[in-house]
């Protein structure tokens, strides 16, 4: 697995799972969040920065960002001093130092992952919104057309799903065979 | 031989300490508290402390702990618990204080030495975490609008 969560916000419905499942599966708050634009659901967790501003000003570099697994917390070095919280650009680390022994950060469900299940909240999702694979919300959005303007490239077209598009596309290979 | 405990007394350097909560944290009795109140961070420690342990001092982000050797028979004038205080910051958009006004200005700086770059600001640095929150959400949205088909 790599050090990412994939989140598809146009399928989260706000049913508020992969909080309760974060809670349950840490035993501690929940590190997802769910925040709102306009109303609109928009989960956030760790990002995994690679130029994490967490690690930057963490005084006993217990914070360290590799390929495969992210931003890692070591455990033995964190002194829960709270500095990586305020760091943080978007809000999702917290420390609460009396009432958890820990930082309250994405860990990409480490614990789990080393009994070889899946991160809590990609299981519990109802819609998928959160996944870890990540060709599934990607190959979704070509299915449905909902293509970013960056992917919406003539070449782009040939990927898609849609019946209808593939009879186009069809149509227009008859009319000009290449 | 037997070892017994010797109190010691606790000092704090309040002009050093810049108001994170290691020493909280670190303490297995948790005999050091702090409480977030009026725009003030008061933390509450004993004045003396008996275990054998350093583990405020040793986790002390900024060396503000010190733990200095007591004379038994010495007559004791401090008082047996101690407090300071530091200013916190407020949330320039909501208002509500976050963290100190110390460690504020000590993450701008170190982000500033660590990834700074001429281009880049930390303007997330004066907000709370739920607004840094807001703030990705509105950006998340609006980065991913999507276009019409092209076909026609």
């Amino acid at each position: 697995m790599n050090a990412f969560l994939y989140v598809d916000f146009l399928r989260c419905t706000a049913c508020f799972a992969c909080e309760t499942a974060c809670r349950t599966a840490h035993g501690s708050g929940s590190r997802i969040h769910l925040a709102f634009a306009d109303g609109l659901p928009v989960p956030l967790m760790c990002r995994q920065c690679e130029n994490s501003p967490c690690a930057a000003v963490c005084p006993e570099q217990a914070l360290a960002w590799d390929t495969t697994h992210g931003v890692v917390l070591l455990d033995e070095r964190c002194t829960r001093c709270g500095l990586c919280a305020m760091a943080c650009p978007f809000g999702v680390l917290s420390v609460h130092p009396l009432e958890c022994p820990n930082v309250v950060k994405c860990d990409l469900c480490r614990d789990r992952r080393a009994e070889g299940k899946r991160p809590a909240c990609v299981l519990t999702c109802p819609t998928e919104a959160i996944t870890d694979e990540a060709q599934r919300p990607l190959t979704r959005r070509r299915l449905t057309g909902m293509v970013p303007s960056v992917l919406a490239s003539p070449f782009s077209q040939n990927l898609s799903g849609s019946k209808a598009r593939r009879q186009r596309n069809e149509a227009f290979r008859e009319k000009d065979p290449r | 031989m037997k070892e017994t405990p010797t109190d010691r007394r606790l000092v704090i350097n309040v002009d050093q300490c810049i108001g994170c909560f290691a020493c909280a944290a670190s303490c297995p009795e948790k005999r050091i508290a702090f409480q977030d109140q009026d725009g003030l961070r008061r933390f509450t420690a004993p004045g003396f402390c008996a275990a054998k342990c350093d583990a405020c001092r040793k986790v002390c982000p900024v060396d503000a702990v010190a733990l200095e050797p007591v004379d038994p028979d010495e007559a004791r004038p401090d008082p047996l618990e101690i407090t300071w205080v530091l200013p916190l910051a407020r949330c320039r958009r909501c208002g509500e204080p976050f963290t100190t006004e110390k460690i504020r200005r000590r993450l701008s700086r170190q982000l500033a030495a660590a990834l700074g770059s001429p281009d880049f600001s930390f303007d997330w640095i004066p907000l709370c975490p739920r607004c840094r929150r807001d703030d990705e959400a509105h950006r998340v949205r609006a980065a991913t609008r999507t276009v019409p088909d092209p076909l026609p």
